[in-house]
């Protein structure tokens, strides 16, 4: 194990390798940072690069793409209100609310020092824990996948940002969105009015870029003039807030902990991961009122456990051989290509790229705090520039994002459709964020459902039972009672001090 | 002011003089784009990167490979259908999804008259493995407890709708089984149910499964194809374990096809170049490596394997409707 660790090591401080890495993060930066291009694009539009490089120069540079552009997300985040990724959705909450409190460097800052704590812990845990984990998340089943989903829901009145009906009429638009498509099992189409570019379901992508896009461009073109909120951003103290982010210990280690617990889950994904640590880490606050509205714990939250998946989706790839989701999907075929079969044999057999891998992905961990916070430094500009050109910029990136998930225009007219509601949503204050949930959560409720109920072959009965005798999904079901009952007591709470003052 | 007036007259005559004649002799004089079906990272997408990694010799250009997925597959199938053909685009074809979709949807845009075979790549046969500390050590085993216990035991695979799918529904068929088709979104969950013990075998594609049989996680107890895999010798196939026979109607076929029209002297150049291809070495030693089945057929032998695969698709259908 030594040995192979100090060939990973050397491997991975090899200049090309080094190269490689930095290559890939700086692709990546701006990979993330685009809405409509994600993480899983930007590794697949890259594969056939690296086909004449060594495997593992190769994977470097792969990784590099993965990990800065799960971060790189966050910058259009905080400064456009636009999630360049789906994992940047819970980092809007908070992180646009300081830019327009003319703290965009420092959110920055924060966001990239997160992400960077995050990535390394998850990567270390990937080094030294990953055999013992992946033989635990086969514990998981369907029934357990089906009580995380339901977790999620859960935690949808924690984002609510005023009203708790509105926010519950938002998760619930977005439960009923995610049913459009094929049923999982059965293979039924429901809600696709005969368009085959519905038979999937509306894509999670395009549904971001629509929501998160259209309404801004409305609402930087209403805008009188260019608003306060442009001239008192600033880009600075960005390099100081490492000590900010390490100050929240309890914070950022709780973070890390569930990014990467959730990366280890087939099929999970990082949005989730997020949403659940940004719930933790409101529910564990001595200020919770303050998230939503700039809170500085929910953007370390967020912005480390998204980060942290990346370590975590890893160890089911390299381990078992399973990809944990649909960017580790594609490095699966990365690897693949290059002659090598994830899994236990990959670390018998060639152990210098299989750690050497792993070390270059705590090398580019570090990689991407000087090159995301370089570019971030220009791009904040962005938020100077005339309103009719930041429109118009936004606007043509949103209608290229749409057309380039899946190359098809149809594509841009759903995008445009899902603008419109999402523009009603802000019109109305219902916000977007429980939606998003409620999408992702809805497909992973329902076809893990579905496939626990069938296991047990529809019998209702025996599958609760498996609630509460399989070990996980017991703990699940008692998390779900808590976050409830947490819920209830608090908004009572709440209503009985607002009698007390009236 | 003459000058410029001279040269744009040279820039327009030899443009003029040279672009028909490119036409005729210089295909391919650009990239040719390989349309696939499926996203990134799965089985399709993985030989047609293969593909493009050792053509450029025999093709004269580069390939790229465009993932145009959604729907199964009927989003690229489609593409690939109202492609011009000109020979610049191609796709691979997978079946008996293909026919799946043709047969199992309504209003499908596309039939096989729309498609000239160029070659056939490869064929990725389904097995059926359980986990390696399971208690059934042959098919027979598996058999005996199906049938005492009918409609009760788990099988994990690719679904709803797909190949997997369909091999199930055959196999129920043929050996008078019932058993439980569990849906999972790819070979891959279905691998980790079966490793995880959520199921108790699991009908997964040949070149998915090869990894964990190799790790000595799961065991193949019978592969559904008429001849032994090249790569597991010693599984025995369907009929042999059975003592009947079995359709391999899920076996998955991928053999490259452009849109129907394309100029016959730029169909024998796309089929001449994938011929040498299949026939270099470190092609055929990449793909061993990867488990991916070398199945080369020409253009008119892959027609003929496309139609019969269509009349066996079609014999099953019912079963899964």
């Amino acid at each position: 194990m030594l040995d192979a660790l100090s060939i990973g090591f050397l491997t991975a401080l090899q200049p090309s390798m080094l190269l490689a890495a930095c290559v890939g993060v700086t692709i990546g930066v701006f990979i993330g940072m685009l809405p409509g291009l994600t993480s899983t694009m930007g590794v697949a539009l890259l594969i056939p690069v690296t086909f004449s490089f060594p495997p593992a120069v190769g994977l470097a540079l792969l990784g590099g793409i993965y990990l800065a552009s799960t971060f790189s997300g966050s910058i259009s985040a905080i400064l456009l209100n636009i999630p360049g990724t789906p994992s940047a959705v819970a980092t809007c909450q908070d992180g646009y609310p300081m830019t327009r409190a003319g703290k965009a460097g420092r959110a920055v800052g924060l966001s990239v020092f997160a992400s960077c704590i995050g990535g390394i812990f998850s990567a270390i845990v990937l080094l030294f824990m990953a055999p013992v984990l992946s033989e635990l998340s086969l514990m998981l089943g369907a029934p357990e996948y089906f009580l995380l989903a339901l977790f999620g829901v859960t935690i949808i009145a924690s984002l609510s940002e005023g009203s708790m009906l509105k926010s519950m009429m938002g998760g619930v638009l977005g439960l009923i969105i995610s049913l459009i498509g094929m049923h999982p099992l059965t293979g039924e189409m429901r809600l696709t009015m005969g368009l085959p570019s519905l038979y999937d379901g509306i894509p999670l992508v395009i549904t971001l870029i629509g929501l998160y896009s259209i309404p801004e461009v409305v609402n930087i073109l209403s805008e009188k003039s260019n608003s306060q909120k442009r001239e008192n951003s600033q880009f600075s103290g960005a390099w100081s807030t490492l000590k900010d982010v390490l100050a929240q210990r309890l914070n950022v280690f709780r973070s890390c902990v569930i990014g990467t617990v959730i990366g280890i889950i087939p099929g999970a994904g990082q949005s989730i991961a997020s949403f659940i640590a940004y719930d933790a880490a409101k529910r564990g606050s001595r200020t919770p009122e303050q998230f939503g509205k700039g809170s500085e714990e929910g953007l370390v939250a967020a912005e480390t456990a998204n980060n942290a998946v990346t370590g975590g989706s890893l160890v089911p790839l390299l381990t078992l051989g399973v990809p944990g989701n649909a960017v580790s999907a594609v490095l699966m075929g990365g690897l693949i290509i290059h002659g090598l079969s994830p899994g236990p044999i990959l670390f018998q057999n060639s152990p210098d790229i299989a750690y050497g891998f792993i070390f270059s992905l705590l090398f580019s961990n570090l990689l991407f705090v000087p090159v995301g916070l370089l570019v971030a430094k220009y791009c904040v500009k962005v938020i100077y520039l005339p309103k009719e050109i930041l429109a118009a910029s936004i606007l043509s990136l949103a209608v290229m994002g749409a057309y380039a998930i899946r190359g098809q225009v149809s594509d841009v007219g759903l995008m445009l459709a899902i603008g419109v509601l999402g523009y009603l949503l802000t019109f109305f204050s219902v916000s977007r964020a429980p939606m998003v949930l409620g999408l992702v959560l809805g497909t992973m409720a329902e076809s893990n459902l579905s496939r626990a109920l069938s296991l047990v072959r529809g019998d209702v009965g025996e599958l609760l039972l498996q609630f509460v005798t399989r070990p996980f999904s017991l703990a699940l079901v008692l998390l779900c009672v808590a976050s409830v009952v947490m819920g209830y007591r608090k908004s009572r709470r709440s209503s009985l001090a607002a009698q007390d003052t009236t | 002011m003459k000058f410029y007036k001279k040269l744009l007259a040279t820039i327009v005559y030899s443009a003029a003089l040279t672009t028909p004649l490119a036409m005729a002799e210089g295909y391919p004089d650009k990239p040719v784009t390989m349309i696939v079906a499926y996203s990134p990272g799965g089985g399709n997408d993985t030989v047609a990167r293969l593909m493009t990694k050792y053509i450029e010799p025999y093709l004269g250009v580069r390939m790229v490979v465009e993932n145009s997925a959604g729907a199964g597959g009927q989003i690229g199938f489609t593409r690939l259908a109202k492609a011009d053909n000109d020979g610049y685009t191609v796709g691979l074809l997978s079946s008996p999804s293909i026919f799946l979709i043709e047969m199992l949807r309504k209003n499908v845009p596309f039939s096989m008259d729309d498609f000239q075979a160029i070659a056939n790549i490869q064929s990725d046969p389904i097995l059926l493995a359980v986990n390696a500390h399971s208690d059934y050590k042959t098919f027979k085993d598996f058999t005996t407890k199906v049938e005492n216990d009918a409609g009760a035991i788990n099988v994990s695979g690719d679904g709803p709708q797909s190949n997997v799918n369909l091999q199930a529904a055959a196999m129920e068929d043929a050996l008078s089984l019932d058993i439980n088709f569990i849906s999972y979104s790819g070979s891959g969950p279905a691998a980790t149910a079966l490793l995880g013990n959520e199921v108790e075998a699991a009908l997964l594609s040949t070149s998915s499964a090869l990894p964990f049989i190799e790790s000595g996680r799961i065991r193949p107890l019978v592969v559904f194809s008429p001849k032994p895999h090249a790569a597991l010798k010693s599984v025995p196939t369907i009929s042999e374990a059975a003592g009947k026979e079995v359709a391999t109607v899920g076996t998955a076929i991928r053999g490259v096809a452009a849109p129907a029209g394309v100029p016959e002297e730029r169909v024998a150049h796309l089929e001449k170049a994938f011929k040498k291809l299949l026939e270099n070495k470190e092609f055929v030693e990449a793909a061993k490596k990867l488990g991916i089945a070398l199945t080369y057929e020409d253009s008119k032998d892959f027609d003929a394997t496309l139609k019969s695969s269509r009349a066996d698709t079609e014999r099953y259908i019912k079963l899964m409707k």
